[in-house]
Order: C-alpha cells, then structure tokens, then sequence
C-alpha cells in the first residue's frame, strides 16, 4: 500500500505536466528576453561569441536554451517543447532526490509521499519549470548536494565500515565539489554559499585535533582539499576564459553595482513606519500597498535600489572612472556602509531573510487554459496556499532549529538523522543569508523550495510521532 | 483464478475509460493549445506597460516629448514606450495604432528614417487615421521631399475628422493614453481642428516651396479668423504675395508651432 502511495505521488504529476506541457505557452519578457538572446547566440554563433562578448549569464541555463534550440530544429518545433521536456525531467528529479533526502530523516513513507506529490503539482513549481527562468535548471543539483553532502558526512563518521579511505574521501569531496559547480553554472552565488556551507567539516577537524584523531583529520582536508580544487578549479577556468575572451576576470558581470544599491537603501536613516513598511513587503507588495502609501513601499522595492544604483553608475562615468575602478568603488562603499550601520543592517537583513517563507503561488510568465487561469489566480487559493505554505514553513524551520539545538548529536555516530537536518537547515541558512543581502526576489526562493518541504516533511513526521507515542501511553 | 480476472477486468474497465476520454482529452488540449498561443501575445505586451499618464501629458500639452523618456525606467516609473510598441509590432504585426506609436517613440529617439517607416506601414493599414498623414507630411517636408509631403497633407485635409475620432475612441492603444486625460472629448478634438490647421499651413508652405502662391493664399484664407498659429498664416500671406519661396521665419516657425505629435 504504501509503495503504492509513493507510485502515485510520482505518476500523478507526471500526467498532469503532460496536460501542461501541451496547453501552456512561455512568455519571453523582461530577463527571458535575455536569455533567449543568449540562448540564440550560442546556438547560431557558439560559444566563442557567448565569452567574447562576457562576462554573461550563468553558463548552464544559457546551454540549456541553445540544446532547446537545436532540438527544436532538428525537429522542426518550437523550441519551447524541448525545453519544457527539460523543466519536467529536472522536476522529477527533484522529486527523486528530495524523496532520498526524507528517506535519511527517517519521514514516513506517506508523508514524503504527500511532499513529493505536492512539489509535483505545486502551482509554483510547475510553472517555474515551464518557463524561459533560469531556476529550475538547479533545483535537482541542491538537493543531491545536501544528500552527497550527508552521505559524505555519514562516511567521515564510520572510518571503520569506509574502506576507501583516502581515496573515497578524495573521490566523495570531488563529486561534492562539480555538484556545488553545477549549482554555480545556475546559481552563482555558489561561491560565497560554498564557503561557509562546509562550516561543519572545519568543526569537525577542530574536535578532530582536540582528540588527537589525526587520520580522521588527515581524511577530511583531503576531502574539503578534492572539493575546492574541483570546485575553484572550473570557476577559475570559466572565469580565466571570461578574461582572455572580454578581459574581465569574473563569472557574471553584474553584482557589484546591485550590491551597493541594496546596502545604500537599508543604510538610509530609519523611522518605525518605513521599518513597518518592509516587514508589510515581505508577503509581497500587493500586501505593503493595502497597508502603506505607494511611496513608503516603493521604497522596499528593487527599482528604489535601481535608481540609487543607476544614479551612482552615471555619477561615476561622468567621472570616467575605469571599471576596475567603478568595481572596486562599489564593493568598498557597500563595506563601509555595511559596516557604519551594522546592526539596522543586519535586523533589515533579518526581515528580508523572512520573505523565503512565501514562496507559493508566485505563477507568472506562463499563458494558460482559461478555465486554470481562472483557479490559479483566484485570490482564495493563492493567498491561501501562499499563508498556510507560508506558515508551514516557517513552523517547519522553527521545529528544526528547536530540534538542532535541543539534541546536539550531530558529531558522534548515534546522530546521523540529526546530521542530515542540519545539512538541510544549514544550506537553506547559507543561501537566504546570501541573498538577504542583496534583496529575495521571489524566484530566488524556488530553488530551495523542496529543502524547505523536506524540513516541513520533517516537522510533520516528528509531530505526528510525538503525538503517536503520546496516545499509545 | 479469479484474483487474476479481476486483474484483467481492472484493466478492461480502465482501457475502455482512457478509449472514451482519450479522444475528447486531446481534442480539448488542442483547442486550448490554440487559444493560449494567441492569449500569451496580449499577455507578452502586458508586461510591457509603460506609464501611460506621461504621454497623456503630451497630448494635452502640458509635457514636451523628451528623448529620455522614450525608454527606460525614471524614478522607478517605467517610460519603456518603445519597448512597448515595439513587442506590440512584433507580435501583432497588422496593428497600425501600435506601429503609429512606435514610430512616434523612433522620432523622438533620433530615429527618423525608422519613424517614417513605420509610418508609411501604419498608412498601408489604415488610410483613414489624419495624424499618420500629418506625422508623415512632416517628416517629408523636414527632408525637404515637398512633393511627398503636400501629397500626403492633400489626402490628410480630405479625411473625414469623425473617423479618425472613432479610430481614437476605438484602439485599445490609443485608449490606454487618452484614458489619462481629464476630458478625452474635448482635448482630441481640440487637437485634431489644431492639426488639420496646421497640416494645411504645411501644405500651402509646400505650394509656396513650388511657387503655387495663388493655391497657397486660397489655402490660408479658407482657414478663416480662428486659425491657432496666426503668426504662421500671416507670414504665408506676407511670402504668398510677395512670391516668396521661402524665409528663414517660416522654417522657425514651422520647426515650433508645426512638430510631430502623438493625436
């Protein structure tokens, strides 16, 4: 019965995105319109032209537009099927690998199979994964990355039963080191994630040294060694390919300017009613705007930040400053205003951080049937999944947190669940602290949406287990 | 035995059900299929909106058509006019008010070669909307193709003003910016009396061009006493009688009075 259930929770979906898959169109405005440009370019003029005229976009969602492209020559069909078929195949693996995941939090079968069944069907996740957003292509990679990272961790903590030893070690940090690359060709904020992500395993050399434990340390910088060189080694590649074809040593080319605008905006002098009006924003702007003048909320928007950034760029043009320059004036005044305002910074950061929890029925970019249209934007599904996902989460994230702290087993064999979730909280930390910095725009979230339901999956699972033994006594 | 007859009748059942939806099923997602194609064309120009109060203002003449306002984003207010038009012309490519517009963006931009192509498209599809022929007439008189453009302004002086009135109340595109305006009615009526005048003192500045200064004193008398731009009637009359082809006065005040506008 219960492999029934988890049949059905992978089946479902799947005849669901057939329907879709032949009654929605893609629709290429604003940064769709971008990649399609890249996408065509690659494909007519190859790669060559993608380097020379860099840095650009994440290479990977890029590749994927050109294959779509080739495909739908090839057979003569638009190019959005191919990329469709693309968007369902990352979603089911998704759907794969968060299953794996919940099956090392020890989730019950019917409850992973809800998880699953909902990732499936969720109108956010299928409509991100029908549309020409970069998103979807990194869904799947964070997950099997958390799960290769516990899988890593679960080795680390049996020398015994892992008779690999160096080599597995070496071998387990280079898969996790092209995982966090994929991720990167995706989502390149990677880089800084990547870095603090790993926290545990420099934790775990230091109570290593403490015990004297001097093979276990040995083991793992030989993996943190393998999953810097893999991981360093293909961005200094790509980056080093970027500077010999545009002269520009970076991955993207457009995060310094974007940075200084958003800490320029939260470093302005605060009243109660403009702190209000960001806590109102993080629902989303139709939810500030009930509430607040279109002034106080535009504020909290990214064209505010926009501006300041815009104003800035041809302030620092008409000085005709070299780029290097303009990069390196941008990134000191963001830390200088970072730093001459840290603690405003850190408590806006904070009410940014919260707007990860609202991710649901934040559809757009796709046409669909009249008679779907009119379910999935009906105002009571959508603010009502939105509130209670919303929620959901947020208790989720809570009940993780009190169950991180309350058992702190995460070091020693007999917690090896208690691993798994704080690898899923800590990558989900590291990302939302990445990106709090900058400003959460709502497709920022979709990736580590399915760790967010795994950690729902997980609350669920531990409620009903408290509550199950409760009424068996 | 019976456990497998079961099996088998579940089966039957589910393989007559798919055999009796399966047909309707598809036949359903074609028709939708068809329709969601044509509705993510006005969903695609939706997102483009610009704000259109801003080229209201220029119809009822309060702003003047600037350069950097054409397309881009202005204290987080989206001024992507071009943009707009320009998806409205690629994907409904037989629209002559979202070409009209475009090349009102493209002229403004610098762009007037562009301009006046989509113009001479626009007219291709409507030959009944005064202010293509006028937008037209003067693109031709700055390039100094007089024939053209007392050709174009003889056919706009012909046009019927209620067409082109209910052109204006009809498209969706005209009606997104005169929406804005504090009194529709009585603003794009004013402005077309305006621009039928104007377009006349354009053409009888093409007749003086020829030497036609007998046509072109008729033409400027026909307009009466309530004229907008007397200064522009008088000068014609001055040049008319005096067989003037042209005056350095005349060009300033065309270049002022005269510009290309949106209706």
């Amino acid at each position: 019965m219960r492999k029934l259930v988890i049949k059905l929770a992978f089946i479902i979906p799947f005849v669901w995105w057939i329907y879709l898959f032949f009654t929605t169109q893609i629709i290429i405005v604003f940064d769709a319109e971008g990649y399609e440009q890249i996408g065509k370019m690659i494909h007519l003029q190859g790669w060559h032209e993608f380097f020379r005229t860099g840095p650009q976009r994440e290479p990977f969602f890029s590749g994927l537009i050109a294959l779509s492209m080739l495909l739908g020559d090839f057979f003569k069909i638009s190019y959005f099927y191919p990329l469709k078929i693309f968007g369902a195949a990352f979603l089911f693996l998704t759907m794969v690998f968060s299953y794996r995941l919940m099956k090392k939090l020890s989730v019950h079968q019917v409850i992973a199979a809800a998880v699953i069944f909902y990732l499936g069907v969720s109108p956010v996740m299928t409509n991100s994964s029908m549309r020409l957003w970069s998103e979807f292509a990194a869904y799947p990679w964070i997950v099997l990355a958390v799960w290769w990272t516990i899988r890593s961790w679960q080795s680390m903590n049996h020398w015994a039963e892992d008779r690999q030893g160096f080599w597995g070690a070496a071998r387990k940090g280079a898969v996790l080191g092209g995982l966090f690359l994929l991720i990167m060709s995706v989502k390149a904020s990677a880089e800084a994630i990547l870095i603090v992500y790993l926290w545990p395993f420099y934790w775990q050399i230091l109570i290593s040294y403490r015990s004297k434990n001097y093979i276990q340390i040995k083991r793992l910088v030989i993996f943190l060694a393998a999953i810097f060189l893999v991981f360093e080694g293909g961005v200094g590649s790509y980056k080093l390919a970027n500077y010999i074809s545009n002269g520009h040593y970076q991955y993207t080319g457009r995060w310094d300017w974007a940075l200084w605008g958003y800490v320029k905006r939260r470093s302005e002098p605060m009243t109660f009613r403009k702190v209000e009006a960001a806590v109102a924003f993080v629902p989303g702007m139709d939810v500030c705007s009930k509430n607040f003048t279109p002034e106080e909320c535009n504020f909290w928007s990214t064209r505010y930040s926009d501006d300041l950034d815009a104003d800035k760029s041809k302030e620092l043009s008409n000085k005709k400053l070299a780029e290097g320059e303009t990069t390196k004036f941008f990134v000191q005044d963001s830390i200088r205003l970072l730093t001459s305002s840290l603690f405003q910074q850190v408590g806006l950061m904070f009410i940014e951080a919260h707007k990860i929890f609202f991710w649901e029925s934040q559809i757009a970019f796709v046409a669909y049937p009249n008679w779907l249209e009119a379910i999935l934007y009906s105002n009571p599904l959508m603010y009502g999944l939105k509130t209670i996902l919303a929620l959901l989460c947020w208790g989720a994230v809570v009940i993780t947190i009190f169950c991180l702290c309350q058992r702190k087993r995460w070091f020693n064999q007999k917690g090896q669940e208690q691993a798994a979730l704080l690898f899923v909280f800590n990558f989900i930390f590291w990302y939302t602290a990445a990106y709090s910095l900058y400003f959460i725009v709502d497709r920022y979230i979709f990736p580590i949406v399915s760790l967010l339901m795994i950690l729902v999956a997980f609350a669920i699972n531990q409620i009903w287990s408290t509550f199950g033994k409760k009424a068996k006594r | 035995m019976i456990n497998k007859l079961k099996n088998q009748a579940g089966w039957g059942v589910l393989i007559i059900l798919a055999a009796c939806i399966l047909p309707s099923l598809i036949k359903h997602m074609i028709k939708e299929h068809q329709l969601v194609n044509e509705k993510s064309k006005i969903i695609t120009i939706s997102y483009y909106f610009p704000h259109f109060p801003y080229f209201a203002d220029i119809v009822s003449g309060e702003k003047q058509p600037n350069k950097e306002l054409m397309d881009g984003y202005h204290f987080s207010r989206p001024y992507i006019f071009h943009t707009y038009y320009q998806r409205a012309v690629d994907l409904l490519t037989d629209n002559d008010s979202a070409r009209y517009l475009l090349g009102f963006c493209d002229y403004y931009m610098g762009q007037g070669k562009e301009a006046q192509k989509h113009y001479e498209k626009a007219l291709e599809i409507n030959k009944y909307f005064f202010w293509v022929y006028y937008n037209l007439g003067i693109i031709y008189f700055q390039e100094q193709d007089y024939l053209r453009s007392a050709t174009v302004l003889t056919n706009a002086l012909r046009l019927n003003k209620n067409i082109t009135l209910e052109i204006l109340h009809q498209s969706a595109f005209y009606r997104q910016i005169w929406r804005n305006l504090p009194n529709p009615p009585q603003v794009l009526e004013s402005n077309l009396q305006e621009g039928f005048q104007d377009a006349a003192f354009l053409l009888a500045s093409c007749y003086l061009k020829a030497g036609g200064f007998d046509p072109a004193l008729q033409l400027v008398g026909s307009l009466g006493q309530n004229q907008y731009h007397q200064d522009i009637g008088r000068v014609v009359q001055k040049m008319a009688l005096s067989h003037q082809r042209s005056s350095d006065e005349l060009e300033r005040l065309i270049k002022v009075y005269i510009p290309i506008r949106l209706f």
